[in-house]
């Protein structure tokens, strides 16, 4: 029944419509039409449904203009198919919600249409028997455009109701309308009491009747009306207020209201006087504020400036510790690697970006001489770390090696240095150089020198046994005393040759490392005595008193090869009578302090001057004052002494203030392997 | 009369030996190199041997060698006169190793005749 109620309003179907024949069908076509026509030019969206399937059985025009789908895209389709509806139904379990109820209104509801308009609708769904038919039918009402003037219109009235200024809307004949919460709060009266009141007892309070005339004249002509009224509280006190009366004409041109809009004038005068202080005060501060601006730039200027130079000398830095040939690196505090340049790349075969970040010693193994790994704790980087000072092994003597990436060696010299930042050492600075060259050079002096020596020593050794064997002939002895001087003069003068000699000699077998040690259980305190009876002989020379102090108790033999010992004692006792002043003293203690002997030999001589001090252990090295004092001298035994030393793995210090004295001290392990 | 023989390539050195030795009585022989100095030590058996080092031809060492195999050599005295040092150790664990190790440059020719004597006596 109801398919064919609504196969009768099908358009296809209206081109040739199915009159009924019969006058009651008749009778019921024509409501049908009328409804129809209804249904054609309805300003509403219509659909109706079938509300057991959900399917659309109809859609009217109007809906189809409003969701921009064609009827055939419609029909017979499910309400939820449709995307338009998904706000309402999005499932068939919703739907069942919308068969259930018998009237559903959405009094706005967000649809977008299919071309993508977004619109507001209200939403209204009739659920009724056609028959024995049931059939939902949807009414569709776009209410954009009126939501849109309504929201404007509640914005507007917000915007009034919380303007500062006063406002009152009144009718034609000046009956107050509508007052807003400035005005309220102003006068006293509320919103109730105010409305229905003429305007007079509010606003025109305290002007004349012909002052209030003229203002009539004014705005009941369609004029703009502008000037300060005298308001009159609930309370019967006044207030002046700065007011606009503007008349408003309805779309005929006659007018229909007046709206008032006050300005309190008090306020506005306070706010004017304080705008002049304030403007006042702006330009002050604004001239302080350009002071301090200008200011600011000046040290923002300094500030890149001072960047600048920063970076440039950054840069420079950062340039040379790559580009200087010695192979730098640094480390933190664990020794990771942070820094490498590319000579020491070079040096160790390592790239930067292999080490960074990692453990030095894992790449770079020290060893000695014979190969022998040299601990981590004794190397120097470590060192500087651990005792926060230089560390270093620089010379050819110090046989120390760098095993490269691909295992082959090289003697190096280091030197360490610790990073301090606030006193907290934050790393290393280790700085390497290859030193085969000077190794190799300082071999081939010392062969020539060991070579040379020979060859001098055979000549003079044979003119010293010569001199001698003369000397002692009786016709030396008988000879003038003049003759005998001479001969002493060129005795002394060859000895002293001789013992340049012998001091180059062992200069030259200690660089080539041929020192053979011949140790033997010695009582160094018998030893040291001996030396230094010795050596009373020659205290005579500055009328020196020559001391020895030994302790107490006894010390345990040691192990060392006594000539050498001896040797070492009466080159630093020499040293000290022969650089003394006259009837100076030169001491000789020692000492045992734990299991270290101390040997130290106290002179009260020349001293040797800060300059001088670092040199001093350096090869034939001698001060000027030495020279001066003793010009024989080789400068070479202080190079043999603590080289010895060394050997027997002690080591030997000095403290010495110049024009006051030297203290030389020899630190000998008990221990001796 | 202790003999004495002296093995030197050094002749001034030699000479002076010679001169001294024999004016303090000794009966003395002359050799310039070491082999000369076996043949002159096996052929007459001197009391003591005077013997260089670094010598032309057979050195020192090497004479020592031979001597030390010889039956009446391996007891002989030798003194080592050199001016090399450090030799003391090629010396060393030769069977009756020799009895002074002097550095002729280093020792005076007084005291060197004085060991010879107490040696001799």
């Amino acid at each position: 029944m109801l398919k064919h109620l609504f196969n009768i309003f099908a358009p296809q179907k209206e081109e040739n419509p199915p009159y009924p024949v019969n006058p009651s069908e008749k009778k019921l076509s024509l409501s049908e039409l009328r409804y129809r026509r209804l249904f054609e030019t309805a300003q509403d969206g219509i659909l109706i449904l079938d509300a057991d399937s959900g399917k659309i059985e109809d859609a009217n025009p109007y809906l189809q203009e409003i969701l921009a789908y064609s009827k055939n895209e419609l029909l017979g389709k499910h309400l939820w198919e449709l995307g338009v509806f998904k706000d309402i139904v999005s499932s068939k379990e919703a739907f069942l919600k919308l068969q259930k109820q018998k009237y559903i209104r959405y009094k706005d509801l967000p649809l977008k249409t299919k071309n993508g308009r977004s619109i507001d609708a209200e939403f209204i769904s009739n659920v009724y028997m056609v028959g024995n038919q049931k059939v939902i039918q949807c009414n569709i009402r776009e209410i954009s455009e009126f939501k849109k003037s309504d929201e404007k219109l509640i914005l507007l009235s917000k915007a009034l109701e919380v303007a500062a200024n006063g406002i009152v809307i009144t009718d034609d004949k000046g009956i107050i309308q509508w007052v807003n919460s400035s005005l309220t709060t102003t006068s006293g009266y509320t919103f109730e009491e105010a409305v229905g009141k003429s305007s007079r007892i509010l606003i025109f309070g305290k002007n004349d009747t012909l002052f209030f005339r003229d203002l009539w004249k004014t705005i009941s002509s369609g004029k703009v009306w502008h000037g300060e009224l005298i308001n009159r509280k609930k309370d019967g006190g006044f207030y002046p207020m700065e007011t606009t009366i503007t008349p408003v004409k309805d779309q005929d041109g006659e007018i229909k209201n007046f709206i008032a809009i006050q300005q309190d004038l008090e306020s506005r005068k306070n706010l004017e006087k304080d705008l002049v202080k304030k403007n006042v005060n702006l330009v002050h501060q604004s001239k302080v504020q350009e002071e301090t601006k200008q200011a600011m730039l000046n040290v923002m200027e300094d500030l890149e400036e001072a960047k600048r130079v920063i970076e440039i000398e950054r840069a420079r830095d950062e340039a040379m510790l790559i580009s200087i040939g010695s192979g730098i690196i640094a480390t933190d505090q664990n020794l990771r690697v942070t820094f490498m340049n590319e000579a020491a790349e070079r040096l160790v075969g390592w790239k930067n970006e292999e080490v960074i970040g990692k453990l030095w010693f894992d790449f770079v193994p020290m060893v000695d001489e014979n190969g022998n790994m040299l601990p981590e704790d004794e190397r120097p980087i470590k060192q500087a770390i651990s005792n926060k000072k230089l560390s270093t092994f620089t010379t050819p003597l110090d046989n120390y090696y760098f095993i490269r990436k691909d295992k082959t060696k090289f003697p190096v010299s280091v030197v360490a240095a610790p990073i301090i930042l606030n006193r907290k050492v934050i790393g290393a600075i280790g700085v390497y150089q290859d030193i085969t060259r000077e190794k190799e050079i300082d071999k081939a002096k010392s062969e020539f020198v060991s070579l040379a020596s020979h060859q001098l020593r055979t000549p003079l050794g044979i003119m010293k046994w010569y001199l001698e064997a003369l000397e002692n002939e009786d016709y030396m002895k008988k000879s003038p005393r003049m003759i005998r001087n001479y001969f002493d003069e060129i005795s002394d003068s060859n000895e002293r040759v001789l013992s340049l000699v012998r001091d180059l000699l062992s200069v030259s077998r200690i660089d080539q490392g041929r020192v053979k040690n011949v140790p033997k259980s010695v009582d160094l305190i018998q030893a040291i005595k001996e030396v230094v009876d010795q050596m009373q002989i020659v205290t005579h020379v500055h009328n020196i008193t020559l001391g020895l102090t030994v302790p107490e108790n006894k010390i345990p033999p040691v192990n060392i090869d006594v000539l050498r010992f001896s040797e070492v004692i009466e080159n630093l006792v020499g040293n000290a009578i022969e650089y003394s002043v006259e009837a100076g003293s030169v001491n000789v203690t020692v000492k045992k302090q734990d299991d270290i002997l101390l040997i130290s030999v106290k002179d009260t001589g020349i001293g040797i001057s800060k300059e001088d001090q670092k040199k001093l252990f350096t090869k034939f090295f001698r001060s000027e004052k030495a020279v001066t004092q003793n010009p024989e001298g080789s400068g070479l035994g202080l190079y043999v002494v603590k080289s010895y030393i060394e050997g027997w793995g002690g080591k030997l210090s000095f403290e010495s203030v110049e024009g006051r004295g030297s203290t030389f001290t020899i630190h000998l392990p008990l221990c001796q392997k | 009369m202790k003999k004495i023989l002296i093995v030197e390539d050094e002749k001034a050195y030699l000479g002076l030996l010679h001169d001294q030795l024999a004016k303090n009585g000794y009966d003395v022989m002359d050799a310039k190199d070491g082999e000369e100095g076996l043949k002159l030590a096996l052929d007459n058996k001197p009391d003591l041997i005077l013997l260089d080092l670094i010598m032309p031809k057979v050195g020192g060492i090497q004479m020592l060698k031979a001597l030390r195999a010889d039956t009446w050599g391996k007891d002989a005295s030798v003194f080592i006169l050199t001016n090399v040092n450090g030799s003391r150790e090629l010396t060393e664990g030769m069977s009756n190793s020799v009895g002074l190790y002097i550095i002729k440059s280093d020792m005076k020719l007084d005291d060197l005749l004085w060991d010879i004597k107490v040696t001799l006596k």
